[in-house]
């Protein structure tokens, strides 16, 4: 239901690629192992099996098994394990 | 790869408890910080690694995030340096072991010896130790000249000798005189005679006189081929008398033995000692303890110290065991015996009758008598019984007067 709330972004209505609009989240899935997050807000919690991060106007959260934090920077993040589900929040 | 860096490197193992512990690892990748294996307790309380130089820098964060962080362990190799700090002992004796292997590089630790086949390695080392090479000399002080020159004279049978040092190692490399090949002297006075009993077959003379022919029956030490060799004409010549002569040959070999026989038993009881040999010194690390008993094997087992094939150190461990034992009689059975026995007596007959020898037939008996296994192998053979004799003056001045006599007539 919060997606209906979530407003449309202008990209959308000029038809040009999303990651234009500096500081967009960007989320690269390699596999069901491995998932890079790039210009994320931090993470909020963290766990074996649910990773929540921040993005500008959304939290992503990624559920599965032994998730760990393999990698992490100002901008970008790396997880890793057994990703089952991303959900966006 | 990554866990030996962080050891070489070391760090700093963060307790982090807070509301949400998050922020802090938010914080630390807001400021480059690097942070690694992160590992969630409970919902408040988080483990993670970071560097040395950034742990104390991680505390000071802590509050502004709203938790409380600890440092629970420091480890790696910076970590182990700085504990050994003030061991001065260790810090010298890498120095002197240094030093040691330095000045060690300058002595022989090894000698190795090619290029012999008569002369014996210890025969050679004894000689190059009486010229000042062996275990643990200053090879700096000798040279390969006056090393030849010294041990030359002291073993003749050697004609050249050289030696290289290859870091402790010397390495000896010689050259042995070779032997005058035996001349045959066709001139000198042989006489070939049997040398077992036969039924001569055949008989080929190269040199001499035959006194046999095919069938007869020689003796042994009959002269079947003569040294002298009478001339119509002239003198009686002495010649070198050559030939092979085939004969059937008999054989009968009987071999006893008894058929109790003594077993050992070990006792279980054993004793071991060591000792430690250094160049040319041994340092034994015992009184007298062995076992007193008479009846006991004794082992030893030497170790040279070192990597095999890399290098040896000139160290060796010698181990010696002594093992009791109980002598208890056992009892032979007759089939063990007798093959035992047939395998004695073929031997002997193989060594008889020589390696171009053949055996015809033969039959072996067996039977006990008082307690003892006698075996008889009775064999009929073909073989060279020719062997070489020198003659007697006797044998010579009585041949050349025959002849005179001869030809006067």
């Amino acid at each position: 239901m919060k997606n209906a709330v979530r407003r449309r972004p202008v990209t959308d209505f000029f038809r040009l690629p999303a990651e234009l609009v500096p500081g967009v989240p960007k989320l690269t899935l390699s596999g069901g192992s491995e998932a890079l997050i790039e210009n994320h807000g931090g993470l909020k919690s963290y766990s074996r099996d649910l990773i929540e991060v921040r993005g500008r106007n959304l939290l992503l959260q990624i559920r599965g098994e032994d998730l760990e934090l393999a990698a992490m920077t100002k901008t970008e993040l790396v997880l890793r394990g057994i990703i089952v589900a991303i959900e966006l929040c | 790869m990554e866990r030996l860096s962080d050891e070489v490197r070391g760090y700093a193992v963060i307790k982090a408890v807070g509301a949400e512990p998050t922020r802090l690892i938010d914080r630390c990748a807001d400021e480059n910080i690097d942070f690694w294996g992160v590992c969630p307790e409970d919902e408040i309380t988080f483990f993670f690694k970071t560097r040395l130089k950034h742990a104390e820098e991680i505390l000071g964060f802590a509050e502004k995030c709203c938790c409380e962080a600890e440092i629970v362990e420091r480890r790696g190799v910076p970590i182990e340096a700085k504990k050994l700090r003030r061991r001065y002992a260790l810090l010298v004796l890498p120095l002197i072991l240094i030093f040691i292997l330095v000045a060690s590089h300058f002595f022989i630790w090894e000698i190795e010896i090619t290029g012999n086949d008569t002369v014996s390695d210890i025969e050679i080392l004894n000689a190059l130790e009486d010229s000042g090479v062996y275990i643990g000399s200053f090879w700096p002080d000798f040279t390969s000249d006056s090393i030849r020159s010294r041990v030359l004279v002291k073993v003749p049978e050697l004609k050249w000798l050289s030696v290289s040092v290859f870091g402790s190692r010397a390495v000896v490399e010689v050259r042995e005189r070779t032997d005058v090949p035996e001349l045959f002297d066709e001139d000198e006075a042989v006489k070939i005679v049997a040398g077992e009993p036969g039924i001569i077959q055949s008989i080929s003379v190269l040199r001499g006189f035959s006194l046999f022919k095919k069938g007869q029956t020689a003796a042994e030490s009959d002269t079947l081929i003569g040294g002298a060799v009478p001339s119509t004409f002239g003198e009686t010549e002495i010649v070198h008398a050559e030939g092979i002569v085939i004969a059937r040959t008999w054989y009968e070999i009987c071999a006893v033995m008894p058929l109790k026989y003594s077993e050992k038993i070990y006792t279980g009881e054993k004793e071991s000692r060591f000792a430690l040999i250094i160049g040319n010194e041994r340092i034994n690390f015992y009184g007298k303890s062995r076992i007193s008993d008479t009846n006991c094997d004794n082992i030893v087992s030497e170790r040279r110290l070192g990597i095999e094939g890399f290098f040896e150190l000139p160290v060796t461990v010698v181990k010696e065991t002594s093992e009791s034992y109980e002598l208890s009689g056992a009892d032979f059975t007759e089939d063990a015996a007798g093959a035992r026995l047939k395998e004695l007596t073929a031997c002997e007959l193989r060594r008889r009758i020589g390696e171009d020898g053949e055996i015809i037939s033969s039959e072996f008996t067996f039977s006990v008598i008082d307690g003892t296994a006698v075996g008889t192998l009775r064999a009929e053979c073909r073989q060279n019984i020719a062997t070489e004799k020198q003659m007697t003056v006797e044998e010579i001045n009585a041949a050349k007067s025959a002849g005179e006599e001869k030809n006067t007539q």
